[in-house]
Parts: structure tokens; C-alpha cells; sequence
């Protein structure tokens, strides 16, 4: 083995640096077709957007819009609603993230033993991933109709009585949330599966002989060990979510009512129902700073970025 | 990997079988009809984004394929988007110049369009000679700042009292009367909803249908100067009227909404509803021995106003001047009376060219007729930009006074608020 | 001969299922995830319900799967009179080529981030998150300006290049986490025989991560499947649209047409629940670290 390749792998940090300056531009070529692909396609809309925010652009000013340096943000921090709506936002965001984690990592313990039918379970399981969100959006939507719909009906032939989920704008709200969990678990679910599988048995083996219960084993091995591949999800997961403008669009039917509305919904509404470009992009920057700062702090919480020992 | 490999490409190979079975370009028509005299002309492609009804699509292509066998060098694209992404679309593609030479949509297009500089008066590339060959009326709806924006196709998209003849021997005159007919037909099992009839339905929740009992207590949404004048009796009038529909007369369903009453008409188990005229032939196909009527004479006002409004084509600016030939070759051909008539019949709508009027086809077509009668109980919708301030200032308001028992007065004070905010936002001030 | 009994009652269940799980736990097992399986099952059977109804209704007052006068005649007009097989087509050649340049470029990447350390390395993962975190309506105005000055609008490479970058930080995130569950010590006898870095890569190590390497396909393969709001800027002419903008170009302001909407819908899952039930097997089993243990 050459020299390079050792010192790649010693286990002396000191000598791995040392010698990396041989095969330095090694990892930048491994990563470089993906960089470019995100520059091209990221980093210029996103600038794009941020010289939007500057600008007063609407309906008048569509061709040519003028530069108003930090108006945008000044008006956008006096506006009532925006406390309000991010408050909400947040709480769209933190109930569904959980449950899509729970469910999806619980029935992915579930399914990571021998059974019998595990794959066709499997599959079943991960309908909502494959129906076009579209769809999935309105058929929810007429399964929670007051009258007709398929979800007070049952409830209805449990015992308890009709919710009015398409009247009232919290419930519209919480039927909203529902919808989006019914989509996203399968996801976390898929993940959590990827990663349970990757998960050595004879760790298992070896905490059974120690005497460990079922949820010792859970906290110890299975937690630590899927955080690698968890804990981006769950950022990523987050950050869907926070932008999720389909699935509340429609559940609610347009942008009716303020309860039901989240900052990516508001954004919408301002940039093609007001045609208020430049103000919306001044938005979407906070909502992009936002998440930006959400991000950082849970991977630096987790230590998500450090291998596993 | 092999097998997936294999799975994948077997999807793959039968998709191009599949791609190739359904790609066969629509066949000319092999009329019998000459091609006019044309000297021989370059290749000119006419793009349409449009935003016609499946019916009107097909017509359209029809209609292309006639016209591009009659005229080899030119060639007519359309591109079908909704109403919201035909906007959003066509201002995208217009800020990258890369938009298309025609769009088709609402009139309401019109006051978005000419503000943001996207289109041109349809008197910059079109003569008056054919321009005259239209209803003025029809030309009117797309008049603004001092332009004519639209060439009109069709006239109406106006909402009507649609009844089930099996079910209501004769179209109410008055509120009254329709209640009284509503309840006869009205019968209700609580143990087998599928065996339920309902009496009266219609989409109450959204302001397109409000404005109805609106304009028939005497309101009108803006001034001469397109500022928002909610604010007032008509609206409380209306605001608890719509309300009273089920509280007071025990009609309809809580939250219904289109599909509803939709479905439910369509299933024979409605009486009456309240619905546009691009509706109209999907109920004749479901076989419900249709009728349709004006809304009936509210207490206290008029008929039921609903508003009509056009759809028609605007030219965009970044229409390139050498193609404009073309453009007018193609305005003569798809609005000659024959071919207005068959777009106008499948829309249900009323025909532009006034010459088409007198057309047997349209003459003889009994929802042509209905469309003509309920029209005299219709007013134009505005179709200035801050349009959408006050739809959106009213759906809220609407909303609170149905399901959440607000105050009427209340609720129209705050929709004021909200579309003066609205307006003011759109204007950029 | 009870005792045999027993015998064959365990070893049929030791053959089936996991050693430690009690009757019990498999019952409450199953149980549990067939109530899931009607959860998310339900939903489809009314979008079946829907195209299975004639003329376009979308309610009706029973809660009945197959209506009394159903119909296949929505099936018929989705695959005979609308463009379905095209956009499925289209969409198919599209979702496919995602997948795979993002598993190259993904894994490429994910394994550098993993196996060196470098200047940057920890600003670009938080880099490939981040670029996810802007909201999507403010990035087509842009995104279609650029793809405008590439010329690619109306070509598949314009929706390629969005649809990758859309699937590649994730997969980055994924496949390294991945590879940082594989030994070293599997790339150091490699090199001990002589092995190139670039070789073991890709003979040694890209074998051992297939369940994330599938599951990374799958995903680039569902960014692009199920992506509406780019698809429907960029593809304006009717032979190259994708399935999620002709599905939604069926429907009309007030009236869809509901029956076709729905039969199509449905048939837009097929593809990719076959694309699932065949990448299954690499999701099954774990690290087979045979050769390494000890």
C-alpha cells in the first residue's frame, strides 16, 4: 500500500494531515459535479432573490423596479400578522415532524425483524410517498366535508359527533396537519428502515448477553447509531414541511381565512394574488434566515456532521 | 441490480411504445376546401396559452386543424394552464421574453395585464373592419384606460338558477316561490343519506356567487374610481340573507361548497342549485332533464345579479410585428360566425360575432337560448386589478358571518378594512 | 407427544419470525400495522371510488367503495383520449435519469465527505441543507429566467439540472452517513492488495451501501416523479409535459373532470410502486461484514 493510501486511514491525525497535501484535490473532484449542479441552480436564484427583496417590484413596476435598499423588512417587522403567522408556522411545523418521526421510525422497529408478509406490508405502507400530492390533497379534503366526508362519518359511527373541519379555520387547520402527516411518514418510515438495517445484529447480540432490556437497547444502540442518517432527515424534513404550501392551499380552499394561513402560504398570496414581488421576496429571505439558523443549531446540538464512533 | 435493471428498462421500452402510439399528430382535416390564394410565405408559429374548458379544447383543435390545413405555413400551439397559472405563467415568461404570441383567458386578465405592460390594444395589429364584426358589448367588457385589450370569443360565464325538471315543474319567480318549491322537493332521510333529496344548493362560500344577492339589494363591490365600497346596507343585507338561506329556511347544506351541489344535481338529488354556464352541458350529459332560469326576485330587491364577463384573446407586447399577418389570418378564421358558433356551443355561451347570432345552430340550441335570457339579469364584472383585493377581502368576512355567527354589520365593516389594505397593496403604495 | 408438538410450534415460529418475539408481540404486530395499512390504503380506495363513478361526480352519499353503476369507461378515456401514456413517458425518461446522476453525483460526494478531511467539509454539508431552505415560489421567477438563457426551457436538460439539484443534498447527507457506518478497516486490506482508491470505491464500498444507494435512487426518482411547480413553468408545449403538470392541465377553475382525474391519478402510482417493490431487496439485510469481523 502506497504511503498516500496509509495516511489516508492512519489512525495518527497528525500523520493523516501531514501527508493529505499529496491527494488534496481528491475529495474536491469527488464532490465537485454535485457543487456545480447546486450553484447553478440554487445559488443564483437565491441571489436573484435576495436583490428582489431590495427592490419595490409589483403590478406598476413590473419591467423596471426601483431599489429601496431595507424597506421591505422594515414593513414586513411592523406588519401584526407576521408574529402571529410564524408562531403558527411553528406549530405546523413541530406537530408534524414529530409524528412523521414517531410513526415512521416506530413502524420501521416494527418491521425490522423476520415477519411473514413484511413486504407486502411494506408496500402498502408506503402509498401516501407514491400518490401525486395533488390528489392525496383533495381527497383528504373530501373526506373531512362536515357531511359527506368519509372521517366524521366514522367518527360519528364510533360514538362521537361530527368535527366541523371544513367550517371552522382551526379545525381546517388541524385537518391540514393530519393530511400532511398521512403524507410524510412513509418517508422517515423508508429512512429509518435504511438505517436499522445498517445497524450491525451483533450489537444486539452483545447487549442481550449484558442483560439489556428492549428499550435500553433502543436508547443506547439504535438511537446513537441512526442519529447519522435521522438527524439530516429530520432537517430536511423540517424545512419541507415549513414551506409545505400544496397541502394547506388546498385543505383550506384558498387563502380564505388568516388562521389557516403559514408564512410560505402568505408569501404566495403576496407575490400572485397582490403581485407584491419585491415585498414576498423580502419575505421568503426572512423565512430562508429562519430556517438557516434552525438548521445550523440542530446540527450543531446533534453533532449530526461528526461520524459516528 | 440485474433484475432492477431489467424492470426499469422493460417500463422504459414500453413507455416509447406507448409514447409513440399516442404522439400521432392530429391529422389535418381532409375538408374539401381549398386553400385560399396565398402567395408563399415563410413558416410562422402562433403560440396560445389558453385556458378553455375541456370542451373548447377540443373544438380548438378542430378548429387548428382546419386552419393549419388551409394555411400550411402557419402553425397554431396551445398550451392549456388554470386560471391562477396562466396569470403567473404568462408574467414569468413575459418578464424572460419568451412568452407566446396569444393568450386566452377571463377578461379579468385584462386590468393584471395592461398594468404590468404584457399586452398591447388589440387596435395596434388588428383592423377595425374586423373588429367590428363583434358585439360591442362583448368589446366593452376588455375596455380600459382608454383601450380595447380583448378580441371577445364568447360572452357570458354567467351564474344561474339551474332546476331538475323532474323535480320543479316551473322556475320560481321569486324568492317565495323557490322556497316553497325547495321544500316540496326537499325530503331528508336521516338513515340512508343516499335516499336524501335536497331542495336548493349552491357554493356559499365563495364570493362569486355572494355577489348575486349583492348587486340584488342594490351594492356595488367599487366606485368609478375602483376604490372598494363594501361597506353598507345591501352588504349587511345580503350578508344576512345568505346566512338566513339555512338558519331561517332550512335549506341547503352546511359548508357546501362547488363540488356539492355539483355532484349532487348531477346525481338527480338536487332540486335546484346555482351554477355557471360552463356547467351547463356536463348536466344535459349526466342526463338531468335540465332548466335554467334568473335567479328569482329577492324580497326587499331584484332579480339575483350574478356577473358576466367575457374570455377572450390578448396579444401579447413581445409579439414579434413580422408575425402579425399571420395573426390576423388567424383572428379571420377562428372568429368567422361559423367557427365563433361552434366555440360558443361548447362553452354554452353566447357567441361575439354578431353575425353568428343568426346562425341556425345557435338559434335552435335551447341552453343558447337560456343563456340569452338570464344575461338581461347580469352585470359586468370589473376586471381592474384590484379585483382580487376585494374577492379576497370578502371570503374571510363571508366565511365568519356563516359558520362563525358574526355580526353582519360587523363582518361588513372589517371586509371594507381588509379591501381598502388589499387595494392599497396592489397599487404599491 | 406433546413434546414434539411443542417442538414443531417453536421451530416453526424460530423459522419465521425473530427468536425473541413472544405470539403476543407478533399478534400486537400485526395488528398495529394493519390498522397503518388501512390508514393509508382508505384514502386510495376513494380515489378508486371516484373513477370508477360516471360523470365526473366527486360526492356521493354512501360511503360505498364500488358505486352500483360503476364504469372503467374513466380508465379507458385516461389512457385512450387524454395524453396520459405520453406525460407517463415523459415523466418516466425524466425521473430516471434524476435518479441516476443523483446517485453519482450523491455518492461521489457523500463518500468524499465521509473518508477525508478537508478545508470546507463541514460548510459544505451545512451548505447542500441549506440550499434547501428557500421557499419554492420565490425561486421560479429566477430559475426560469436562467433556464431561458440556457435555452433549455421546453427541454428535458432544464428540468434535469433543477430536478438534481433538488435531490442531491439529501442524498449527500444519506449515503454519507452511510458510508461512515463502513469500516475502515474493509478499505485498508483493499489497499494492502493493491487496490486504487478509486477502484475500491466503487467495487468494495459501493456494493456494501446498496439499501442507501436505493433508497437514494428512489428518492432522486420521486423528486422528480411527483415535482409540479417547476415542471409547469419550464414545459409549455404539450409533447413534453411531464405527468403532474398534465394532470393538473385536466383540471378547470370551477369543473374538473373528476372520473379521468382520478383513474389517471391512480395509474400514475403504478410505476412507482413497481420502482419500490423492486428496490425492496436492497433495503433488506444489513451490512453482510462477513470477511471483517473481529
Amino acid at each position: 500500500m502506497s504511503e498516500n493510501q496509509q495516511a489516508v486511514f492512519s489512525p495518527n491525525p497528525k500523520k493523516r494531515q501531514k501527508n493529505l497535501a499529496v491527494s488534496r484535490w481528491t475529495p474536491y473532484w469527488y464532490i465537485l459535479p454535485a457543487f456545480v449542479v447546486m450553484a447553478i441552480m440554487v445559488f443564483y436564484p437565491l441571489g436573484y432573490g435576495f436583490y428582489l427583496s431590495l427592490t419595490d417590484m409589483s403590478l406598476a413596476t413590473f419591467k423596471n423596479p426601483n431599489f429601496i435598499g431595507f424597506g421591505n423588512y422594515l414593513k414586513l417587522l411592523q406588519e401584526a400578522t407576521f408574529i402571529r403567522t410564524l408562531l403558527r408556522t411553528i406549530v405546523w411545523t413541530a406537530v408534524n415532524v414529530f409524528f412523521h418521526v414517531s410513526i415512521g421510525l416506530f413502524l420501521a422497529v416494527l418491521l425490522n425483524r423476520k415477519l411473514p408478509g413484511k413486504g407486502l406490508l411494506r408496500v402498502l405502507l408506503i402509498i401516501p410517498w407514491a400518490v401525486p400530492q395533488y390528489i392525496v390533497a383533495l381527497t383528504w379534503r373530501g373526506m373531512l366535508n362536515n357531511q359527506f366526508g368519509a372521517i366524521n362519518i366514522f367518527l360519528q359511527k364510533i360514538g362521537f359527533s361530527a368535527l366541523p373541519w371544513l367550517t371552522d379555520p382551526t379545525w381546517t387547520f388541524i385537518g391540514a396537519i393530519l393530511t400532511n402527516i398521512w403524507l410524510g411518514f412513509p418517508f422517515m418510515m423508508m429512512i429509518s428502515l435504511g438505517g436499522l438495517q445498517s445497524i450491525d445484529k451483533e450489537f444486539y447480540e452483545a447487549a442481550e448477553i449484558d442483560g439489556a432490556s428492549s428499550l435500553q437497547q433502543f436508547r443506547n444502540i439504535t438511537m446513537p447509531l441512526l442519529k447519522p442518517v435521522l438527524a439530516p432527515a429530520i432537517v430536511l424534513g423540517t424545512v419541507w414541511t415549513f414551506n409545505m404550501l400544496n397541502v394547506i392551499l388546498i385543505i383550506a380552499g384558498g387563502f380564505g381565512n388568516e388562521k389557516t394561513q403559514i408564512l410560505v402560504t402568505e408569501v404566495y398570496r403576496l407575490a400572485f394574488n397582490f403581485y407584491r414581488y419585491g415585498y414576498a421576496a423580502a419575505y421568503s429571505v426572512v423565512i430562508f434566515l429562519i430556517l438557516l439558523v434552525f438548521g445550523m443549531t440542530f446540527m450543531r446540538r446533534t453533532q449530526g456532521i461528526e461520524e459516528v464512533r | 441490480m440485474k433484475k432492477l435493471s431489467l424492470v426499469l428498462v422493460v417500463l422504459l421500452v414500453l413507455s416509447f411504445f406507448a409514447g409513440c402510439t399516442s404522439e400521432e399528430p392530429a391529422a389535418p382535416a381532409t375538408g374539401g376546401e381549398t386553400p385560399a390564394e396565398e402567395p408563399a410565405a415563410e413558416p410562422v408559429d402562433i403560440a396560445l396559452w389558453e385556458q378553455m374548458d375541456p370542451a373548447a379544447q377540443d373544438v380548438f383543435d378542430q378548429v387548428a386543424a382546419d386552419f393549419m390545413a388551409m394555411y400550411p405555413n402557419i402553425t397554431v400551439t396551445r398550451t392549456h394552464y388554470e386560471t391562477e397559472e396562466l396569470r403567473t405563467n404568462f408574467q414569468t415568461a413575459s418578464l424572460a421574453g419568451q412568452g407566446p404570441e396569444l393568450v386566452y383567458g377571463p377578461s379579468d386578465n385584462v386590468g393584471l395585464f395592461n398594468v404590468s405592460g404584457l399586452i398591447q390594444p388589440v387596435t395596434a395589429v388588428l383592423e377595425e373592419s374586423f373588429l367590428s364584426t363583434l358585439d360591442e358589448n362583448a368589446r366593452k367588457d376588455g375596455y380600459t384606460s382608454g383601450e380595447y385589450w380583448t378580441v371577445p370569443d364568447i360572452n357570458g360565464n354567467q351564474i344561474a338558477l339551474l332546476y331538475n325538471k323532474a323535480l320543479v315543474d316551473q322556475a320560481p319567480e321569486t324568492w317565495q316561490d323557490l322556497v316553497a318549491a325547495a321544500s316540496a322537493a326537499r325530503s331528508i332521510d336521516e338513515n340512508n343519506p343516499d335516499n336524501s333529496t335536497y331542495g336548493f344548493l349552491f357554493n356559499e362560500k365563495e364570493p362569486f356567487w355572494f355577489v348575486g344577492f349583492y348587486n340584488a339589494f342594490g351594492g356595488s363591490v367599487m366606485d368609478a374610481d375602483n376604490n372598494p365600497t363594501l361597506d353598507n346596507d345591501a352588504m349587511v343585507q345580503a350578508l344576512q340573507f345568505v346566512k338566513d338561506v339555512r338558519a331561517k329556511e332550512g335549506l341547503g347544506i352546511e359548508g357546501m361548497d362547488y363540488d356539492i351541489p355539483d355532484s349532487l344535481f348531477k346525481q338527480g338529488k338536487a332540486a335546484m342549485i346555482l351554477n355557471g354556464a360552463w356547467s351547463w352541458t356536463a348536466y344535459q350529459e349526466a342526463g338531468i332533464d335540465l332548466g335554467i332560469a334568473p335567479g328569482p326576485v329577492l324580497p326587499g330587491g331584484d332579480n339575483m345579479t350574478f356577473y358576466n364577463s367575457t374570455k377572450g384573446y390578448m396579444i401579447s407586447t413581445d409579439m414579434d410585428p413580422a408575425k402579425a399577418d399571420a395573426i390576423r389570418t388567424f383572428f379571420d378564421f377562428f372568429l368567422s360566425p361559423e367557427n365563433n358558433a361552434k366555440f360558443a356551443l361548447a362553452n354554452s355561451q353566447a357567441p361575439t360575432v354578431k353575425a353568428a347570432w343568426d346562425l341556425p345552430e345557435i338559434m335552435n340550441d335551447e341552453l343558447q337560448q337560456a343563456s340569452v335570457a338570464t344575461i338581461q339579469h347580469t352585470t359586468p364584472m370589473p376586471i381592474v386589478a384590484e379585483m382580487r383585493a376585494v374577492w379576497d377581502a370578502m371570503r374571510p368576512e363571508l366565511e365568519a358571518v356563516l359558520y362563525q355567527d358574526k355580526d353582519p354589520a360587523e363582518a361588513a365593516a372589517e371586509m371594507q378594512t381588509r379591501a381598502v389594505e388589499g387595494v392599497a397593496t396592489i397599487r404599491g403604495e | 407427544m406433546e413434546n414434539n408438538q411443542l417442538q414443531f410450534r417453536d421451530s416453526f415460529k424460530n423459522r419465521h419470525f425473530e427468536r425473541n418475539d413472544s405470539w403476543l408481540k407478533i399478534i400486537v404486530i400485526y395488528l398495529i400495522l394493519l390498522v397503518m395499512c388501512v390508514v393509508t390504503v382508505y384514502p386510495m380506495l376513494n380515489v378508486l371510488s371516484v373513477a370508477l363513478r360516471p360523470a365526473d361526480n366527486l360526492f356521493q352519499l354512501n360511503l360505498q367503495i364500488v358505486p352500483d353503476n360503476y364504469t372503467w369507461d374513466n380508465f379507458r378515456r385516461a389512457i385512450f383520449e387524454i395524453d396520459l401514456l405520453l406525460w407517463i413517458r415523459n415523466s418516466l425518461i425524466i425521473s430516471i435519469l434524476t435518479a441516476t446522476i443523483a446517485v453519482c453525483f450523491s455518492a461521489s460526494a457523500g463518500y468524499a465527505f465521509s473518508r477525508y478531511r478537508f478545508t470546507g467539509r463541514k460548510t459544505g454539508m451545512m451548505m447542500f441543507l441549506v440550499t434547501q431552505m428557500f421557499p419554492g415560489p420565490m425561486l421560479l421567477l429566477p430559475m426560469y429566467i436562467l433556464l431561458v438563457k440556457l435555452g433549455l426551457v421546453n427541454q428535458f436538460l432544464g428540468l434535469l439540472v433543477p430536478y438534481t439539484a433538488t435531490a442531491v443534498p439529501f442524498s449527500v447527507w444519506m449515503l454519507k452517513g452511510y458510508f461512515d457506518t463502513i469500516p475502515k478497516s474493509l478499505e485498508e486490506s483493499a489497499y494492502i492488495d493493491g487496490a486504487s482508491p478509486f477502484r475500491t470505491f466503487y467495487q468494495i464500498i459501493l456494493p456494501l451501501a446498496k439499501p442507501a444507494l436505493a433508497i437514494t435512487f428512489l428518492f432522486g426518482f420521486m423528486s422528480a416523479w411527483s415535482e409540479y411547480i417547476v415542471a409547469k413553468v419550464i414545459l409549455t408545449k404539450p409533447e413534453v409535459l411531464t405527468l403532474p403538470v398534465g394532470l393538473v392541465s385536466m383540471q378547470g377553475q370551477f369543473n374538473t373532470q373528476w372520473g379521468v382525474y382520478s383513474a389517471a391519478a391512480l395509474i400514475t402510482s403504478i410505476p412507482v410502486v413497481i420502482l419500490f417493490i423492486s428496490l425492496s431487496r436492497y433495503l433488506v439485510g444489513g451490512l453482510t461484514l462477513g470477511g471483517v469481523k473481529g
